[in-house]
Order: C-alpha cells, then structure tokens, then sequence
C-alpha cells in the first residue's frame, strides 16, 4: 500500500512537473515568436542588428563624425529651440552661429548641431554613449521607457570630440515633469527594484520572454505611481532632479572640451499674467486659450527654477554660463510676440537675435581662440 | 476781383485745416492705443486641423479643410501623409515662414496655421457714448503672402468675407488706470 502511495506520488509529481516543463517551452517559445512577429527579429539576436541610414534622422541636418581638418568643431546641444523647431534649417540659431563664425573667421570653425525635439537632460547622458534613434516623449520616458539596443546608433556623442560644447537645455527637462510628476508608492518601489535586479540577468538580456516580463513589470511600476499634487513640493523634486542630471551630463565633459551652458528665453516674463496671455493668445490665433493660460503661469516658474540651478552647477563646475535674451525679456509684449510662434519657440527673427548675442559673447574678434 | 477771391479760397483751406487738424491727431493717438493693446498689426492666419477628418469639424467644415489642403499641396506648401482612415498634414521644410505647427507637450501637431498676411486697422470716427470712448474704423488686410490667395480661392463664399476688410467698433475706458479696450466686428465687410 505504501509504495502504492509513494509511486502515486511520483508519478503525480513527475506529470505536474512534466506539465510546468511544458508550460514554461510554450511561453518562451510563443514570446520569441511574439517577437519576431513584431520586429523581424529574434530576441536573442537583436544585440547583433547593425545601426541604419536612420542614425541621424532626429538630428536638423545631417553631419560627418569626423571632424573636418583643420576646424574647430563646435557642437551645440539642446531641445527643439536648438533643433530650431518651426524654422527653416537655416535659420536655427547653431546655423546663425555657423554663418557669423565663417563670415569672420572663414574656415576655422565647424558646427554640429546635435539638438533634437523633446530631448532632455536623462537623455543626452544616454546619447553621450550612443545617440539614440528613436524619440522617446519626456512624459513616456518619466513612465520609464527606456531605447532598446537595436534604438541606438553605433556612435555616441564624446565620438564627436568637440573643441567648443554649446549645452543650451530648455523646459524639456522641466515642464513635462511639473504636469505629470508622480512619485512610487511601496508596490512601485519593490517592483522598481525587482526591475533592477533583474536588468543584467539571462532571463532579461537573452530571452523574450524576460523582455515581456520586464515590460509587464514597468507597467504595474508606473500604475502604483501617484501624481504629487503639492506644487512646492513638485518643484523641489523637479529642482533636485535637474540638479543631478545636468551635474550629471556635464561631467561626462569634464576636461575635454570648453564648455558654455546657456539659458535659452521663453516668451512669457514673469511679470505676465492672463491679460498677456490672452492678448498672444489672439495674436497666435490659438483655438484653445486653457493652455496658454496654464502656461503663462508656470512656465516663467520653471525657467527662473532652471536659470538658478544653471548658475550653481556652472558655479561649482568653473564653466561659462549665460541666460541669454535680457534685451528680449526687457521688451514689451507686442514686441516680443513679433519674435514668438509660441510659448517656446521663437521665429527666424528671434533665432537671429539669440545667436547675434551669443556670437558677441563668447567669440571675440580675437584670432588667437 | 481774382485776388479777393484767391483771400477767401486761401482763408478757407487753412480754417478746413485747422477744423481737420485735431480730431487727425486723436485719431492717430487712438489707432495707437488701439494698436498696442491689442496688438496690431497681427497676424492673419487660417487654422488647419493636422489631423484630418477633424472629429470636432462638421462634413462641411472637413470639405473645406481637404479643399484646402488640396490647392496647397498642389503648390508643394503642405503634403498629405495617409494613416490609415486619416490623413496627416505635413509641412515640407522651408516653409515655415508661412506656415507654423501647434503642437502639444509630446510634440505632436495639432494644428498647422496658415500665415496668410496681416491685419492692422484704420480709424474712421470717434464718439463718447455712456463715458467710454467708442471708435469705429476697419480691420485691413495687408501684406499677403504667396498663399493667401490660394487659400482664399479654396474657401466656400461665406468664410472668404473673414480674410477681407471689416467693420470694426472699439470701446476705450480707463480701468485702473490704465487703457481697456474691447473690439467687436460689425455687420459684413
């Protein structure tokens, strides 16, 4: 009877763990078959997948990683007011920079302009060692989406060497996060650890099914976050943030080329209010005022948060520093509009004025620089 | 008998002068205040949803908006992306002197306006009413650019009278101080 018992037992045994053996083949088979059917390869062969002609597609214009002979290469870093979002190529301000500099010193300087729309600080740490290919929204990145291996060029951006670093870093890093700002609950927190753990594993690196798994975990990670509704307490986590990454971004550098931090002008002062933002409102012929109304609120906030936190680091780190666009900032609103296309972004006239003053402020006709 | 009549001619020209010379300078003073408050001249600009058919748009409404895009793609302004039911509107780069994107944080388009010209306004009287000052003049259209007429020809009848010249009455009044101003179109062009 009781080895009646026993071989009951074992064989019980044997077909659960047959049947779990079973069950584990078919999901990690059905995962890579997933896949595959989503991105025309394997899960454990995408480490392999070359980069494509798509290298530069974010970038404003194409650019050799070689630097020209004999040029002093400038690279000039930022969001889209850097990108030049809304102007012709010719008329982003790296390009301006680009034509005042061959004007008056033909043939000694060349400028990269590596800003790209949306970009933001946590980013450019990520782009330093391979520049990524895809866009990733700020709020999608805060939700903790992260590029994949076959989502970044082969080069990075210190292959770049430049001799001059332009690092002009706007709201990008800074407005997203004041509207969606969450915080992780405890559920959050030990997935968000498990999720660490987890990340140079065998599992995650070679299997698809790890890749699900960790997308499964990210998911619950971000649905146990909570908005922080507190502004003063938002603010101090935005500022703690930009803090580090900036810091972060700008060691990377440290050494090597001559760095300038720069502060680029939103449209709206701090002395705005909704009267203001009504009146640009009708200029732009905005269909929707609730935004503008927003942001001529909180945008001034965040740039004055910015501009403080830039003067510390370039304070600590020795490295030269400008909020450009005092004149600017010092007209009257009808003026200033005439420079706008929105909130954020200036128009050919105003990339002309930005990169005017920030000709005159670091390129000096001496010849010796 | 020429010479007396030459005196009397002379005589009223300078007092037809003098009767025009003062309300000239208040009109001018308020097509200033007018200007500055409400900032013109300002852009004249038609509205392209990016996205078309635009869900908050009635049938007429999105006939008009392909009619549109239709001309202005035929001119290599704006170029037509299909996306499945919808169809997205892109701008070709060197354009953007005409032709601007509204987007949202995501840096997704949402509207695309069209820099057709400007506006600026012309004063024609004045006159108190309740103690608020109401000036009556007109909004003009000036300077067009290579797309205005296009756009315009694209338009049904009844939405081209809102790119043209139009009656306009302006209300000022002191609020704290400072200059209030209101402006209201009136009847037709």
């Amino acid at each position: 009877m009781r080895s009646s018992a026993a071989e009951r037992l074992l064989l019980f045994l044997g077909r659960g763990a047959l049947f779990t053996f079973a069950v584990v083949c078919f999901c990690l088979a059905f995962s890579e078959a997933l896949f595959y059917s989503s991105n025309g390869i394997f899960y454990f062969l995408r480490k392999n997948a070359g980069s494509t002609s798509a290298d530069m597609s974010l970038y404003r214009e194409p650019f050799s990683i070689d630097k020209k002979k004999g040029r002093k290469r400038i690279v000039t870093i930022g969001g889209s007011t850097t990108y030049g979002f809304g102007v012709d190529p010719k008329d982003t301000w790296p390009k301006k920079l680009s034509s005042f500099l061959e004007r008056d010193f033909p043939g000694r300087y060349e400028v990269v302009n590596l800003g790209r729309v949306g970009s933001h600080l946590e980013e450019f740490k990520y782009d330093y060692e391979r520049s990524l290919n895809i866009y990733i929204p700020r709020d999608a990145w805060m939700g903790g989406s992260r590029p994949e291996v076959s989502g970044l060029a082969s080069w990075g951006w210190k292959d770049l060497e430049p001799d001059i670093l332009i690092v002009a870093p706007v709201v990008n890093d800074t407005a997203p996060d004041y509207l969606y700002l969450s915080e992780a609950n405890l559920i959050s927190r030990a997935v968000a650890g498990m999720n660490r753990v987890m990340d140079d594993s065998f599992i995650i690196n070679r299997l698809a099914f790890g890749f699900y798994f960790k997308k499964a975990l990210s998911v619950i990670e971000y649905k146990n976050r909570t908005f922080v509704a507190d502004d003063s307490r938002r603010l101090d986590m935005i500022r703690s943030s930009y803090k580090t990454n900036l810091r972060g971004f700008l060691k990377l550098w440290e050494g090597r080329p001559r760095v300038i931090l720069l502060g680029l002008p939103l449209f709206f002062n701090r002395t705005d209010g909704e009267k203001q933002a009504l009146k640009a409102a009708a200029y732009w012929n905005l269909a929707d005022t609730d935004s503008i109304s927003r942001e001529v609120k909180y945008l001034p906030l965040l740039e004055g948060l910015e501009s403080d936190i830039r003067a510390e680091v370039s304070n600590e780190l020795g490295i030269e520093h400008r909020e450009v666009g005092v004149e600017i900032k010092g007209m009257d609103l009808g003026d200033r509009l005439r420079l706008y296309d929105d909130p954020v972004h200036m128009n050919k006239k105003g990339t002309r004025l930005v990169a005017e003053e920030i000709y005159r402020s670091f390129f000096p006709a001496d010849e010796s620089l | 008998m020429e010479k007396n009549l030459g005196i009397i001619l002379l005589i009223l020209a300078v007092s037809v002068l003098q009767a025009t010379d003062a309300p000239a300078k208040d009109l001018r003073g308020l097509r200033s205040i007018i200007r500055t408050e409400l900032i013109y001249p300002r852009e004249l600009t038609y509205n392209l949803p990016a996205v078309l058919p635009a869900k908050d748009a009635s049938y007429a409404k999105n006939l008009e908006y392909l009619r549109v895009v239709d001309a202005l793609e035929k001119r290599g302004i704006v170029k037509r992306v299909s996306e499945g039911e919808s169809t997205r509107v892109d701008v070709p780069e060197n354009n953007f002197d005409i032709v601007r994107r509204q987007v949202n944080m995501r840096y997704e388009v949402l509207i695309v306006n069209l820099l057709l010209g400007e506006w600026d306004i012309e004063i024609e009287s004045v006159e108190v009413e309740k103690g608020k000052m109401v000036v009556r003049g007109r909004c003009l259209v000036r300077k067009t650019t290579r797309i205005f007429r296009t756009v315009i020809d694209s338009l049904p009848v009844d939405e081209r009278k809102k790119y043209s010249s139009t009656p306009m009455r302006w209300t000022i009044e002191k609020v704290d101080g400072a200059d209030a101003v209101s402006e209201k179109a009136v009847g037709g062009p």
